[in-house]
């Protein structure tokens, strides 16, 4: 209930103040460029990492990229980027911080 | 990116392999110890690969535990890397140095002088005039005056209406252009001759003694108007040239228009064969080596049907150089024989095409066709029945033309 009432606050103040949203509530931000690469930022680390999937820990829960020849272009403590043949993105519930 | 790159370069990188169980771990401990890895990518379970820098590799090696995690350096890139090269081969930087320095220094003299433009001065005689002004291959080039060359090289020489004397490299460039003087050889005044064979339709003789009428058939070379010796006084404009008038004589000036026939043949059979390339070609080249001619490479295996074309070209030794490799280069390409069967309508048409093409050829630019005829016949019999075509196209045009007159001394 706190943490609901928190976002709500955050993002309340983030819409109001017109302050991007992901530095504000922390929420992972995605760029995505075409299929050949996906720069991943606010992060909280790496679940699982294989040629045809990566999965990471971020504040909405799992982020799963699936696709093929997958390969970490940079990875730092809060951004990673991924290239390849990506062919899907999905978030799971799995694994979710809310903190 | 670009200032990415060359950071990495500046700062080195090296690439690992990293070997053992639960390889995320080890992912996540880099990114919370501020370790950037690049182009991590997974061999199977236990094994990745990835690129870091220097710095960061020695961080890596720190976090982790030895037994946990086996990391193995399989490759260097970077500046740091070539500096830690060149240490261990400190001859080679000590001969790189030298070279370099030897280049500098050998590019401080002239080496060549090359000497372009000349027509009736001699190459000798600048190049003597040139060493006695104390410019000689091997002379420092910052010894040189090049305008003052210049200056010399003008005054010295009459002929010269223009000189530019430059320094390209070790290259010292003298060009030269002479000045035009009249030619004393050249004729006192001209008759005008037919240029073609042909029918006069059109004869207004302005100058000189007009030899022939309208009407009259010409041959080629036949004198239509011959120069005269004229008078005291003669108008310069009849005269054809202050030259002439002088002399007394009066170079021959007309318009003639006649009508000139070109005629071609073409002859074309009935079954025939066409020759095509194929588009694959070989080329070899051979170098001119005093009475050899030295192939460099091999033609290798022939083709079935082919025709060859050489052509020569010189490789210049250097850039602006006069010296040369002398080649020929011999290009070789497969041909196939396709087989051409025309009915006489069909081969009539192309023997057509081919003769009006080749008598339209010979007609020179902006003459005015005034009539084609065309007279066809045929030959032989079966496989060896041909059409022959003989093609006339008539022009109107002017076929006067200048030369020497046989008259003047």
């Amino acid at each position: 209930m706190s943490a609901r009432r928190a976002g709500g606050w955050t993002r309340g103040l983030a819409e109001t103040f017109d302050i991007p949203r992901e530095v504000v509530m922390d929420l992972p931000k995605i760029t995505v460029m075409g299929r050949l690469e996906l720069l991943i930022e606010n992060h909280r680390g790496i679940i699982e990492f294989h040629p045809t999937v990566v999965r990471l820990r971020t504040a909405c829960g799992t982020l799963t990229v699936t696709g093929s020849s997958l390969v970490l272009g940079e990875l730092s403590a809060s951004r990673v980027s991924i290239r390849g043949a990506v062919d899907g993105i999905r978030y799971g519930s799995e694994g979710r911080d809310t903190a | 990116m670009i200032l990415d790159r060359i950071r990495a370069y500046l700062s080195g990188s090296v690439v690992l392999k990293v070997r053992g169980t639960d390889l995320e771990k080890l992912l996540n401990a880099a990114g919370r110890a501020g370790v950037v890895l690049k182009s991590v990518k997974r061999h199977g379970r236990y094994l990745l690969t990835a690129r870091t820098s220097a710095v960061d590799c020695r961080r890596l090696r720190g976090l982790v535990s030895p037994t946990q995690y086996k990391i193995e350096v399989i490759g260097k890139h970077g500046f740091p890397l070539l500096i830690h090269r060149i240490r261990r081969r400190r001859m080679l930087l000590v001969g790189l140095v030298a070279s370099i320095a030897l280049i500098y220094y050998m590019s401080s003299f002239v080496w060549f002088v090359r000497i372009a433009g000349l027509s009736t001065l001699s190459e000798d005689s600048i190049r003597q005039y040139v060493a006695s002004q104390g410019i000689r291959t091997g002379m420092r080039r910052s010894e040189l005056d090049l305008e003052e060359l210049e200056r010399d090289l003008a005054i010295e020489f009459p002929r010269i209406s223009w000189v530019s004397v430059r320094l390209r490299g070790t290259l010292l460039s003298i060009e030269i252009a002479e000045k035009l003087a009249p030619d004393e050889n050249a004729p006192k005044a001209f008759d005008v001759v037919a240029g073609k064979s042909g029918l006069i339709v059109k004869f207004i003789p302005l100058a000189g003694r007009p030899l022939v009428r309208e009407g009259d058939t010409v041959e080629a070379g036949q004198v239509l108007v011959e120069a005269v010796r004229g008078v005291d006084g003669v108008d310069e404009d009849f005269s054809g040239s202050g030259s002439a008038a002088k002399a007394g004589f009066v170079s021959a000036r007309a318009v003639v228009e006649a009508r000139v026939w070109y005629q071609e043949s073409a002859q074309v059979s009935l079954k025939d064969q066409e020759i095509v390339r194929t588009g694959r070609q070989k080329t070899v080249r051979y170098l001119h080596l005093l009475a050899w001619r030295i192939p460099l490479g091999r033609l290798g295996g022939g083709f079935e049907q082919y025709e060859c074309e050489e052509r020569d070209e010189v490789v210049p030794l250097w850039p602006g150089s006069r010296i040369g490799l002398s080649m020929t280069v011999k290009t070789c390409h497969e041909v196939v024989a396709y087989p051409i069967v025309r009915t006489a309508e069909q081969a009539r048409s192309e023997a057509l095409r081919l003769a009006r093409a080749r008598a339209l050829a010979a007609v020179p630019e902006a003459v005015e066709v005034v009539e084609e005829m065309a007279k066809v016949s045929e030959s032989g019999e079966g496989e060896h029945a041909r059409v022959q075509v003989e093609y006339i196209v008539e022009t109107i045009e002017e076929i006067g033309v200048e030369q020497p007159t046989r008259a003047a001394p």
